[in-house]
């Protein structure tokens, strides 16, 4: 538990006790000055390298301190000799410390019973650049980065309306780390904001070292494997959330922001969607439906049919399909869970490898190993087709995070329908429509506008944007209308 | 809350999946239907008119508990019919707790998270259970006799029958939503079942209804989805079908105990209302034209009277009405009763038989792919089953069965008495006769390189003489006389 202390007039007072604070930590600088014309006045900086800028606190700082005469101490270093204008006095101890840590520069003066604080942060950060997981044909190519205010920034750029505010706290206990809440004041449900709010200053955890951290602590429902919170690294996306009456959480250090509300229905938007003409985007959204079900169902499918009702395929087709699997020395249910944890665990080795091995274990494991699996007679040649297809279909799905719920969805519907064949098939889809319609974020039922009704022109199709005049149900009611 | 839409689905959907089920079984034409409708369409009525000033909620203990017996004898009904279902359609083999189980598990699932979940699940269920069957019936709606649909006179008894089908019609008094909106779902399962009817009666007439439990469901046999990628549409159609009937289901037992409160009471009356319908399902051994039978009796002489009356006697007791489910642990004991899972190379795929009888024994030839051909005999179809079983190392699979032959000495009216219970064919199987041996037919894949079943379809198809086996139940055309010439069957 921290006490309370206010900075002392008495500088030496100040310096004993920050040292004992900043006692064994080699990354903060700490440094005291003589300065004024009879370098009668001292003062003391702090600051934590590398996470500053160097050169502006030499520039601007230190070289007018020692420069200047001072003659109308402490006036003149409150108002005029610091050559920096995000400046301000900090009169709390524990303030000045969290902010030396944060990356800004604090001086302690003389006689004065407060510090003065000075904006020099400048983070190690690997700039802006594509997003890698949200690539996009058309459209703009930047994503975030690890530093909140690059991402504030990008977003910023986008939207130049003083309605859009950003709202700054700290997260973590002992991480302090900086959280950012963006929403378009005259659209955002004002309930919804303040539920989020309160959600986040009543976290009380030792740190928040990534979005993903930070959304399970908050996700209002954690049995189950659906995404409560989207996920992007797109500022593009951001932005049109956030026009749509959204509210985006930024993480200082994660290099994606989270998105709220959601519905089922954003996780199958990508971004150039809204970048192409409407017939393309509306037809690779119904693909993507279309694969997201052939994700979760296809292996379930063939084992059924397999196993309990042929009947359903032709009798040329069946026939081939048993040709296939003779000699194959497992049964049907046991060679598709072999197969798909075969792949689930290339997956996992492809994405652990570094960059061109990833690609090379893709290849020998589904190539090489796929058509020697064939050859010696351990799976069917059509096992290998329906893995394949599943795995193609899950990758058409824009969200990785709702990418992770088909995983295991698969693997449930792949045992439903082994014990109860096609009526476990469908059975298992009608579990996963109850569960989801149990699901809500921030009061929108998951389903919306399935079940809950509401604007459908940016829905399985993307009408144009001509049609699109009123926002979805994520604004509040009265600012829905986006044209005229 | 609800909105209106969800209103509207939701008792679309709860209300037309029974009536849709039966009705086209208990009428045969037009006549017997439209007054047994008109009785329901006033039935409807007196629901609508009490419907916002009576609440269940609200009566006294008496009147619940007579609530909760009545839906409680209604779900038990629902769940052992969808067990009758699969079992007969979908898992032959299955025993009955074992297909019951996953649905008796999703009801509670669905149901813990109240009306307004409930009304989301089936607003999106809408869809998958309508589109389908508006598919079916168009595509089937090309077949349809007009003429079939005004035979035969006026029978009271039938339009009772059609009157009962209607009994959950009262469960609207648990919608307080607009009446408009609610007018509009019952016109909607009005017609529906009208179009339903006049489809399945239309297309093979009265006879259809007599020679089956369920004339609906080998309707939707009849029907072949066009490209032929899906040989047997009638399966999905049927899993749609069990998904609306799961929703009236889940429905009741959702009424059921939803107006008992909150608190230990209700939650034991809760575990005691699913506990008694798992118990009572899983365990009846009842037959599915029995169920109906005692059904429709119970509903006509006690159910109904009941669901009148009780609104009439009205109290203003108010309690909330919250659902309290939970029955979860019987998962654990899955294992081992399931059906039979066989894998798809250990089938034995049967495209054509050939029958023949001899001194009251019937000599079964079963031609396979490649060549093979199996010969049994038997006095039943029961036995000369169990016969291919012991002369064959796979599984006798009928699925894909193309055509079937009757040889010398058979009767068509034995063969049809000896399969009308048998469900793992396709009504859509062509029926022949021959004079010629059977044995003859094996020289078939020599002659034209094709298998016995595909030749036949393909010259019944050139010389229009197609005449399935529904056809033929139905009491419909002529069957085809093959003769053999030169090796090769003609007709």
């Amino acid at each position: 538990m921290q006490i309370k202390k206010e900075i002392s007039d008495e500088l030496q007072q100040n310096i004993d006790y920050l040292e004992q604070r900043f006692a064994k930590c080699a990354d903060i600088i700490k440094k005291q000055f003589s300065i004024g014309k009879y370098r009668g006045y001292h003062v003391y900086l702090m600051y934590t390298d590398g996470l500053v800028d160097a050169v502006m606190i030499q520039d601007s700082i230190i070289r007018p301190l020692l420069n200047e005469t001072l003659e109308d101490y402490p006036k003149s270093v409150e108002e005029w000799v610091i050559e920096s204008a995000d400046r301000k006095q900090v009169f709390d101890m524990e303030e000045a410390i969290i902010n030396i840590l944060a990356g800004n520069t604090l001086l302690f003066f003389d006689g004065c019973d407060f510090a003065i604080q000075v904006s020099s942060k400048k983070f190690p950060n690997r700039g802006i650049q594509s997003p890698e997981q949200e690539v996009s044909i058309r459209g703009p190519k930047d994503s975030f980065n690890e530093s909140l205010r690059f991402s504030t920034a990008l977003i910023r750029r986008r939207i130049r309306d003083t309605r859009l505010k950003v709202e700054q706290m700290q997260v973590g206990v002992r991480s302090k780390t900086d959280i950012a809440i963006l929403y378009m004041e005259d659209l955002v449900h004002e309930e919804m904001l303040a539920d989020i709010k309160e959600d986040i200053e009543q976290l009380c955890v030792d740190g928040i070292l990534d979005g993903g951290v930070l959304e399970q602590f908050l996700e209002k429902r954690t049995n189950t494997p659906f995404p409560q919170y989207q996920h992007t690294e797109r500022p593009d996306k951001v932005a049109s959330g956030l026009m749509e009456g959204r509210i985006a959480i930024v993480v200082d250090n994660s290099p994606g922001v989270l998105l709220l509300p959601v519905t089922l229905n954003v996780f199958f938007q990508a971004a150039d969607d809204y970048y192409n003409r409407w017939e393309t985007a509306s037809f690779a959204r119904v693909l993507r439906y279309i694969s997201a079900m052939i994700a979760i169902g296809l292996p379930g499918l063939y084992i059924a049919i397999a196993n309990f009702h042929t009947e359903v395929l032709p009798t040329d087709l069946i026939l081939s399909f048993a040709k296939a699997r003779q000699g194959v020395p497992f049964p049907v249910v046991v060679e598709v869970l072999m197969m798909e944890l075969a792949f689930e665990l290339l997956r996992e080795a492809g994405i652990r490898l570094p960059g061109q091995l990833g690609g090379t274990i893709g290849i020998v494991g589904g190539l090489i190993v796929g058509q020697a699996a064939v050859d010696a007679g351990l799976v069917s040649t059509i096992v290998v087709i329906v893995v394949s297809l599943t795995a193609i279909a899950s990758f058409s799905v824009p969200s990785e995070s709702f990418r992770g719920a088909f995983r295991l969805l698969k693997f449930f519907m792949m045992i439903v329908c082994a014990i109860w064949g096609l009526y476990g098939y469908f059975l298992g889809w009608l579990a996963i429509a109850i569960h989801l319609c149990s699901i809500e974020s921030y009061g929108i039922p998951y389903l919306a506008p399935t079940v809950h009704g509401g604007e459908e022109k940016d829905y399985v199709l993307r009408m144009s944007w001509k049609k699109m005049k009123i926002r979805p149900s994520f604004t509040k009611e009265g600012a829905r209308r986006r044209q005229k | 809350m609800i909105s209106n839409r969800q209103m509207k689905r939701t008792l679309m959907i709860e209300l037309f999946s029974t009536t849709g089920l039966f009705l086209s079984a208990m009428a045969q034409n037009l006549k017997q239907l439209s007054l047994g409708m008109l009785a329901a369409a006033l039935y409807a009525v007196y629901f609508l008119c009490i419907g916002n000033h009576y609440q269940i909620s609200q009566v006294g203990r008496i009147r619940k508990t007579v609530y909760t017996v009545r839906f409680f004898l209604y779900a038990c009904f629902l769940g052992t019919l969808m067990k009758l279902l699969v079992s007969k359609m979908l898992l032959g083999g299955g025993s009955g707790w074992f297909i019951f189980l996953p649905v008796f598990l999703l009801s509670i699932y669905a149901n813990r998270g109240g009306r307004e979940e409930r009304a989301r699940l089936l607003e999106l269920l809408f869809w998958f259970v309508f589109l389908p069957l508006f598919v079916v019936l168009i595509l089937a709606a090309k077949d349809v006799h007009l003429e079939y649909l005004i035979q035969g006179g006026f029978h009271a008894e039938k339009s009772i029958q059609v009157f009962v089908c209607f009994s959950s019609l009262e469960i609207l008094l648990f919608f307080t939503g607009e009446r408009r909106e609610k007018v509009k779902a019952l016109f909607f399962v009005f017609g529906l079942n009208l179009l339903i009817f006049i489809v399945t009666i239309g297309m093979y007439g009265a006879k259809m209804a007599e020679a089956s439990d369920l004339p609906v469901v080998t309707m939707i046999q009849m029907v072949r989805f066009p490209g032929g990628f899906v040989e047997r549409l009638d399966i999905f159609m049927l899993a749609f079908w069990i998904l609306s009937l799961f929703a009236i289901f889940s429905a009741y037992c959702f009424y059921g105990t939803f107006f008992w409160g909150k608190g230990k009471g209700s939650f034991w009356l809760s575990c005691l209302f699913y506990g008694g319908v798992l118990a009572i399902v899983s365990w009846n051994q009842l037959d599915l034209q029995t169920l109906i039978d005692f059904f429709q009796t119970y509903v006509l002489w006690l159910d109904l009277p009941l669901a009148v009356i009780l609104p009439l006697l009205n109290t203003k007791r108010r309690k909330r009405a919250v659902v309290v489910t939970m029955l979860s642990t019987l998962l654990f004991i899955v294992t081992g009763c399931g059906p039979k899972r066989v894998n798809i190379e250990e089938r034995a795929y049967v495209l054509a038989i050939g029958v023949e009888a001899k001194e009251e024994r019937w000599k079964v030839s079963f031609f396979l792919p490649e060549n093979e051909r199996i010969e049994t005999e038997g006095k039943s179809w029961e036995e000369i089953k169990k016969e291919f079983q012991r002369s064959s190392d796979k599984e006798l699979e009928l699925g894909h069965l193309k055509a079937v032959i009757l040889g010398k000495g058979v009767e068509a009216e034995d063969f049809k008495e000896q399969w009308k219970n048998e469900q793992d064919y396709a009504k859509t199987v062509l029926l022949f006769t021959t004079q010629e041996p059977i044995k003859e037919f094996e020289k078939i894949d020599e002659n034209t390189r094709d298998s016995l079943g595909s030749f036949l379809v393909e010259l019944a198809e050139r010389n229009k003489k197609e005449i399935t086996i529904g056809d033929y139940f139905a009491g419909r055309g002529k069957i085809p006389d093959l003769s053999i010439r030169k090796g090769i069957p003609t007709l």
